[in-house]
This record gives C-alpha cells, sequence and structure tokens, in this order.
C-alpha cells in the first residue's frame, strides 16, 4: 500500500446556504490509498462536504483538486468521470433497473471500462446480477452504491454511513472489500458513526464540528482531544 | 436466466439479431393493420389520426417514460409542425413529404429553445411547457403577424392535398415513433434515461451528462410532434391555429400513453388504438355521454391499472408464472 501520492486536495472550502456557514473555511489532503475517517456529530457538516467536492452544491469560497486538475463547482458528472465517487447515506440504486444494469450505468461512462462480473465479484453481488433491487437486502444495496462507483475506476471514494444497520459479519465482510479497494491504490473518505468500525477501516480522521474542522489526526488520538470530546459528549457548540 | 458473464458480453457486443427483430416486428405491425384496416374501415380521415396519435403517444413515452418529465405543453410541437410545413409548401412549394420531415426539425429547433424549461422539474415543468406553448399560439394567431402566419386565419393547404400519400405518410411516422422508441428502449442511451428518471443526482455520479442526454430525448420526442402536426396540417387540408394549438392534443396523447403503459413499446400504441376507438365509438353513438363515458374509462384506469395495459399485462404474467412454479 502506498500512500505517497497526493490526490484529493481541499484548501479553505466554504459552502453557504441563504447566508449559514455549513462548511467553514475546511482543508484537507488525501493520499493514494488512504483511507480517512470523516466525523462530527449530526449537522456538522459531513455530508455537506461530500456533497460539495462531490458537486452537489458549488462552494462559496476554496479550492478542490483531484491529482492537481482544479475541479471546483464541476458538474457532478464530470467530477464522478474525473475520478471522485461516491455511496450515499439511504442507498440510492435505480429502481426500474436491475443490479447488473445499475453498475452498467455507470460502466458505460467510464472511461476505462471495467467487466462488470468484475465489480461485481468485488463487492460480493455476482450471485444477484439479474435481480431487481428489491430483493436485494440493505446491506446489498450498499454494495450496489459501491460497485456502480467502481465501474468508473475511481480514484477516491466517499462512503457515507455504509456500516450503519449492519450485523457484525456484515461489517467485517465490508471492512475487508473496504481494505481491497485500498490495496488498489483508491483513497476513501469514511463517513462513519461506529467507531468500532472506523478503527477497523481508516489511518487516520478528520473532525468536523458546526461546518469547522477541529482535529486531523489518529483516531486514538482524536478520542483523547479535549475539543473532540467536548463536542461528542455535549458542551457549547462554539468551534 | 443467463450467466453473469454472458451478460456482460450481451452488453458489450448486443445481441444484434434480437435488437434487430424486436423493433422491426413492432414496427412493422401497425404498418400492415393500417394496410388492411383502410379496406376494411372507409374511414381514411380518422385511421390517419389514430396513426397521427400513436406518434404522439410514442413522442409522449420518449419524454414522459423514459426520464420522467411531462410535457402539457406537448402540442406546441405540434403546432409548429404543423405551420412550418404548412409555411414551406405554401411559399416555397415544398413537396409535403419534405415539408413533413421539415415540420419535425422545426419542432426540434423549438424544443431546443425551450431547453431552459428543464430547471423546472414535477408540475412546475408541466405547467411551464404548457406556458410557452400557449405563449407560441399566441405569436403564431397574431393578426399583426398575418403577413408570415396568416394570423387567426389559419393555412388552406387543400392545393396539396393527396389522400392516399398522407395515409401513407401518417403511417409511417407512426412505425417510425415506434421504431424511436424500441431504439430508446433497447440502447445504452434509453438505459441511460432510465437512469435519469429514477434519481437524476444518482445518474450524474454514474457519470451521466444528465442535461445532454434529456436534451437527446427532448429533441427526438419535440421532431416526432412536429412532423405529427405536419401530417395533420397535409391531411386536413384547412386548419386554425387553435386546431393544430390545442392542448386536447397533449391531454389526449398522455392518456393514452398511459393507459398503454409508459417505458414499453407497444403500451402507447395499443393505449391510442383502444381509446381512439372508443373515443370515436361514443362520440358518434352516444355524444351526450361522452365526456361521462370517457372519464369513466380514465378513472378505471387509474384505480385499477395505474401503470397501463402493460403493466396490468405484467401483473397477469407475472401471477400465472408464479402459480405455475408453485405447482411443479
Amino acid at each position: 500500500m502506498t500512500e505517497s501520492k497526493s490526490l484529493l486536495k481541499i484548501e479553505n472550502l466554504t459552502t453557504i446556504f441563504s447566508g449559514f456557514k455549513a462548511l467553514n473555511d475546511v482543508s484537507l489532503e488525501l493520499f493514494q490509498g488512504q483511507a480517512l475517517g470523516l466525523v462530527g456529530p449530526n449537522g456538522s457538516g459531513k455530508t455537506t462536504l461530500v456533497n460539495t467536492v462531490c458537486g452537489l452544491y458549488k462552494p462559496a469560497h476554496g479550492h478542490i483538486t483531484l491529482e492537481g486538475l482544479n475541479i471546483t463547482g464541476k458538474r457532478p458528472h464530470d467530477i464522478a468521470r474525473a475520478g471522485i465517487n461516491r455511496t450515499f447515506q439511504i442507498p440510492k440504486p435505480f429502481r426500474d433497473l436491475s443490479v447488473y444494469e445499475n453498475v452498467a450505468v455507470s460502466s458505460i461512462h467510464s472511461k476505462n471500462r471495467t467487466s462488470i462480473p468484475e465489480i461485481l465479484r468485488k463487492v460480493n453481488l455476482a450471485d444477484c446480477a439479474n435481480y431487481p433491487i428489491e430483493k436485494l437486502t440493505a446491506s446489498q444495496q450498499k454494495r450496489l452504491d459501491l460497485a456502480r462507483a467502481l465501474a468508473l475506476d475511481p480514484k477516491v471514494i466517499f462512503v457515507d454511513e455504509l456500516a450503519a444497520g449492519l450485523t457484525p459479519t456484515e461489517l467485517t465482510e465490508v471492512a475487508e472489500m473496504l481494505a481491497n479497494f485500498r490495496q488498489n491504490g483508491i483513497a476513501l473518505i469514511v463517513v462513519e458513526h461506529l467507531m468500532g468500525f472506523l478503527e477497523q477501516v481508516v489511518d487516520s480522521v478528520f473532525v468536523l464540528s458546526a461546518g469547522k474542522g477541529i482535529f486531523s489526526g489518529s483516531l486514538r488520538d482524536a478520542l483523547s482531544d479535549e475539543e473532540v470530546k467536548r463536542v461528542f459528549l455535549g458542551g457549547a457548540h462554539d468551534a | 436466466m443467463p450467466k453473469l458473464d454472458d451478460l456482460d458480453l450481451t452488453l458489450e457486443t448486443g445481441s444484434k439479431g434480437k435488437k434487430l427483430i424486436s423493433p422491426a416486428i413492432a414496427a412493422l405491425v401497425p404498418i400492415v393493420a393500417f394496410a388492411v384496416g383502410v379496406h376494411l374501415y372507409s374511414n381514411e380521415l380518422l385511421l390517419t389520426y389514430m396513426a397521427i396519435y400513436i406518434a404522439l403517444a410514442q413522442g409522449i413515452n420518449i419524454i414522459y417514460g423514459f426520464t420522467g418529465y411531462l410535457p402539457f405543453g406537448y402540442f406546441g410541437f405540434f403546432g409548429v409542425g404543423a405551420y412550418a410545413s404548412g409555411l414551406v409548401m405554401l411559399d416555397y412549394n415544398v413537396p409535403p413529404v419534405l415539408a413533413v420531415i421539415i415540420g419535425g426539425v422545426a419542432g426540434a429547433l423549438v424544443g431546443a429553445i425551450l431547453l431552459p424549461l428543464f430547471r423546472l422539474r414535477g408540475a412546475y415543468f408541466a405547467i411551464g411547457t404548457l406556458a410557452a406553448s400557449e405563449a407560441i399560439y399566441t405569436i403564431i394567431s397574431n393578426p399583426s403577424l398575418q403577413s408570415i402566419t396568416n394570423g387567426p386565419y389559419g393555412l388552406n393547404l387543400a392545393g396539396f392535398y393527396s389522400s392516399g400519400t398522407a395515409y401513407g405518410t401518417a403511417i409511417a411516422l407512426a412505425a417510425l415513433s415506434i421504431l424511436a422508441t424500441s431504439f430508446v428502449r433497447s440502447s445504452k442511451f434509453g438505459l441511460t434515461l432510465k437512469a435519469i428518471r429514477d434519481d437524476s443526482y444518482s445518474a450524474s455520479m454514474a457519470g451521466v451528462n444528465v442535461p445532454r442526454q434529456r436534451f437527446y430525448a427532448w429533441l427526438i420526442a419535440a421532431a416526432i410532434a412536429g412532423m405529427a402536426g405536419s401530417v395533420f396540417g397535409w391531411s386536413t387540408s384547412v386548419f386554425y391555429p387553435q386546431a393544430v394549438f390545442d392542448p386536447a392534443l397533449s391531454v389526449l396523447a398522455i392518456v393514452f400513453a398511459l393507459f398503454g403503459g409508459v417505458g414499453t413499446i407497444w403500451g402507447p400504441t395499443i393505449g391510442t388504438v383502444v381509446l381512439y376507438a372508443i373515443y370515436n365509438a361514443i362520440g358518434v353513438s352516444n355524444p351526450q355521454y361522452f365526456q361521462l363515458i370517457y372519464g369513466m374509462v380514465i378513472v378505471l384506469l387509474v384505480l385499477f391499472a395505474p401503470r397501463g395495459l402493460a403493466g396490468f399485462w405484467n401483473y397477469i404474467t407475472t401471477k400465472i408464472t408464479t402459480v405455475r412454479a408453485k405447482n411443479d
């Protein structure tokens, strides 16, 4: 696993909704094969950060670069094709398409087409290729989100609350899957509330509170940081 | 059920035989039916209108059935097509069949101009298209434009009328619209449109250029309506602006498409044939009860077959398959 090459660089990112700063001057850097946990209490701006980097929201200030290429404010499909993708907190499969067709939509828009069966095997959905979406469990739907992301040959994947609602066996399976992605050079930003799962998956964490980055470092250090403890265990939201 | 790796091969190369045969049959059936039908039922104009409505319902099918955008103002393209083709026939003596193609191009051009409407969604989009089409109607029927469009007095194409050719062109248009739907349904383009219909943001994260793909579908639908309006104007010979810019055209096309089942190849065609036949039968036999009976048919459709005849058919066949599987 290599962690030398800088992939994603977010500098002074600010996103404003009707005067409210949902993201306030956030900066972070992600390297090839790195897994970064993105944590923070509800409303801290985690999903806003994902949505802004992935092009759903336009940032008011700041820059986002992927391998030096400026992708700030680009349209979602340009960002996806450039190599940044995501999963969704509540999975968003194309409900009228089969599992295979869901992945095919991404695959036919990919610059470097990977075999769809290969992708389905990577996320343990090979046996469900012909299934309609309603036959999939919540865990399988989340893995389908991952499969669609993989079909675009991503460099970075935002994994949004993948672990929520999964059984311990499924959690282990997902953790192994994410480790495999990293070994193939994909960097991950894992948005997660389950600290046990994060510990298995990430090298470091970035903590958000009220739209601001308040900590960057190892999960162990984060858990002993006074400000992080105050944000998670209660107290004034003045960060 | 195909094996996983065979599925991949199908996407890569396409089972071209199947891809060609199925649309060919779907297009040939109405051609044969209309060709035979005119010998069994002498009202050729009614059959011409039925073919025109098949095309309109298929146009609605492409834009609504595959992208989820419902254009109440779809009649605007119909009117633009009727006027564009009529004017080039009258002013430049263009042959009618070529004028029909020009009508389709005019419909597509207006579609391109109205593209900003896609900033709207749901009911706002539907109403936006309605307002745009009413605006076009107001411009074309304006007395101050009489020197160009003949204003409120419409166009007289009687000099170009040729019943057999107009009828043949209407059938060809119906077949073409079915072929267009078949192409959309069986292609990667169609797969992409269905993804957009399900969730446009998810589709964009799948690398889909959503505005561009939706634009293509919109252009195809607009061109079909433009050609349909052209054939209507030509086969009607004399028409007024309110006849070709009639919101009822949109309503009927939408109802026909929904009745048959949107997102399918056969649905809008069967829906048009059944409902247009009922529409005319009631209109002739019991005109006093026309709206009551027709309204009841639509209410029953919404209550018992919300996904149209095609959805109902799928429901029945799935039930039969399930029962058979249980018995085995």
